[in-house]
């Protein structure tokens, strides 16, 4: 966990730029299906390392951010089906009503000590979930939004196809990569850290922990945002599913299998997962089962993720066991 | 001594933990300058009250003024900013993290503008400071490695620096030398001193009475959650109700 000085920062960059390269690539000759399902990995990569700054770096355990997810897809859908057909000011209505939602529920989960918060995320994520799922004459209930179409970027880079939609979802990928990249190894990164390692000794530095722990809340919710911005678009709907807590596992499973302790964790664990999860859902009807039996053996065998285990191999001997 | 006004004063403090009294109207006033050491059996107190006086925890009742402001229900991070730390007995570091990265966390309230919060580069001033910080407790060689690998008494002396990276006006130091080998002591003893001479005023709770009656100027004893004597080491020593309490252990020898 070290934020400012790693000495793998270089690798982690590594990794990320490889990824990235490797979806740029694969956008010219993929296919629709596996666009679309490499789109789906973008949008839980963004999602996760969105959640990561939270999650991983801050040490809170939110199982509410499937909520901010839903209230940019439903914003965003809502906004291009009844107000106007623009993507662009979509995304930022998107963003501005995921702001003002995360801003509300952060402050009042962190009201209390850890313990509560993740129980008052799961309450106020249920509670967006109830209102998507009954306020009918908006949101089409269970039913939830449809027809809602990709359209234009400034009038005339159109996003209809799917093979241009992707590359529109790896900007914003690279984009969330950069922004994640920064919090991550600066000050702020360090601090966030600081809170999750020892936030009684924080106090005694001065600082005024729930302060930082809101920001990395609405920051994630933010990402959160961004990557249900670009979900309703793919799905061309939304649905109040996008907003049950269960939903709100996939980034935590991301970041675990990825690497808790690893900037490039959350993007590989949200790729893997994202292909796993197909492939498993394609073989089997009892997916869920190996899903399951996957999680255990990642969170009980390989504590560091993917990329904390392939880190201790390059560390050799000398590295911690 | 006396006729200045005390720096922190402690009004009738009570705290209780079910049944357990554990400060039991408290009385002190502490003066600027020098080390205060507050001593007392096991259970006596010692320790709920400075978490009480630096903000870990509330009281049942009482005041706490800090220069003249009360303090009793204000935030640990407020009390910091006014000029009051601590060490704690248990070392609480950032685990995991180099010493380089503890120290730098303790810095960065004081010496980071804000809008430096997301750089990728830290400032200059701040980057030398940390060093120098380093350099100041012989660390410089092992600065990128994860503070929980080093010794305890290296820790130990990480948990003080902590502390002082901003120089507070008033120190409570929990327990300091306690699990140390006599080297490590000495040097944490040597460390107090120099924190003292620089003009903080450092209250000691200390079980070692060797290291009490070598660095105190000012002896406060406390029993059973109360104030049972206060003064300077010589009348401590004759006092008959603290030989009562440390029978069996000789306050002569230091």
């Amino acid at each position: 966990m070290k934020a400012v000085f790693d000495p793998f920062e270089s690798f982690e960059k590594f990794l990320v730029i490889v990824i990235i390269l490797g979806y740029f690539v694969a956008g010219f000759f993929a296919h629709k299906f596996l666009s679309f399902i490499l789109i789906k990995a973008m949008v839980l990569s963004i999602f996760a390392m969105g959640y990561s700054i939270l999650f991983a770096r801050t040490g809170y355990l939110s199982f509410g951010h499937a909520a901010f997810f839903a209230v940019s897809a439903y914003s965003a859908g809502l906004f291009v089906l009844h107000i106007k057909n623009s993507m662009l000011l979509a995304l930022v209505v998107a963003l501005l009503f995921t702001l003002v939602v995360s801003a509300i529920i952060g402050f009042l989960s962190l009201l209390r000590s850890k313990i509560y918060f993740a129980m008052l995320t799961l309450a106020f994520g249920m509670g967006i979930y109830t209102i998507i799922w009954e306020w009918e004459s908006l949101t089409g209930g269970d039913d939830g939004l449809i027809g809602i179409n990709r359209s234009s970027l400034f009038g005339s880079i159109s996003l209809v196809p799917i093979s241009h939609y992707y590359f529109f979802a790896l900007v914003l990928l690279i984009l969330t990569a950069i922004s994640i990249y920064f919090i991550v190894y600066s000050p702020l990164g360090l601090i966030l850290n600081g809170i999750k390692e020892n936030e009684t000794r924080m106090r005694y530095a001065g600082f005024s922990p729930k302060i930082y722990s809101f920001l990395a809340f609405v920051i994630s919710g933010l990402f959160a945002g961004v990557a249900g911005y670009i979900d309703v678009f793919l799905e061309n709907s939304a649905s109040p599913v996008m907003a049950h807590w269960s939903e709100s596992a996939l980034p935590i499973f991301a970041v675990l299998l990825g690497g808790i302790e690893s900037f490039s964790g959350p993007m590989v664990g949200a790729l893997l997962l994202t292909l796993l999860i197909t492939f498993l859902q394609t073989v089997s009807s009892e997916w869920k089962l190996w899903y399951g039996l996957i999680f255990i053996v990642v969170i009980l065998g390989l504590r560091g993720g993917i990329v904390g285990f392939v880190k201790s191999k390059l560390k050799g001997r000398g590295g911690e066991q | 001594m006396n006729s200045k006004e005390p720096i922190l004063k402690v009004d009738k403090l009570f705290k209780s933990f079910g049944d357990l009294k554990a400060v039991n109207g408290v009385n002190l006033e502490i003066y600027e300058g020098g080390i205060v050491s507050i001593i007392g059996p096991n259970g006596a107190g010692k320790s709920t009250l400075v978490n009480i006086l630096t903000g870990f925890l509330f009281p049942d009742s009482g005041h706490i003024y800090f220069y003249g402001e009360r303090i009793e229900r204000k935030s640990i991070q407020y009390r910091v900013r006014k000029g009051l730390n601590r060490s704690f007995q248990i070392n609480s570091l950032f685990n995991g993290m180099t010493v380089k990265e503890n120290i730098l966390l303790g810095l960065l309230y004081w010496e980071l503008p804000l809008g430096r919060l997301l750089t990728n580069r830290l400032p200059k001033a701040l980057e030398e400071k940390v060093l120098e910080i380093i350099e100041s407790i012989n660390m410089t060689s092992r600065m990128n490695i994860e503070v929980d690998k080093l010794s305890h008494g290296e820790q130990r002396l990480i948990e003080i620096t902590l502390s002082i990276v901003k120089p507070p006006k008033l120190l409570f130091l929990d327990e300091p030398t306690s699990g140390l080998s006599p080297d490590e002591r000495n040097m944490i003893m040597d460390k107090i001193r120099s924190i003292a001479e620089t003009g903080t005023t450092v209250v000691l709770i200390e079980h070692n009475m060797n290291v009490v009656f070598s660095l105190a100027k000012r002896i406060v004893v406390l029993n059973r959650g109360s104030v049972i004597a206060d003064g300077e080491p010589s009348s401590i020593r004759e006092n008959e109700e603290v030989k009562k309490i440390y029978l069996g252990e000789d306050l002569t020898v230091a």
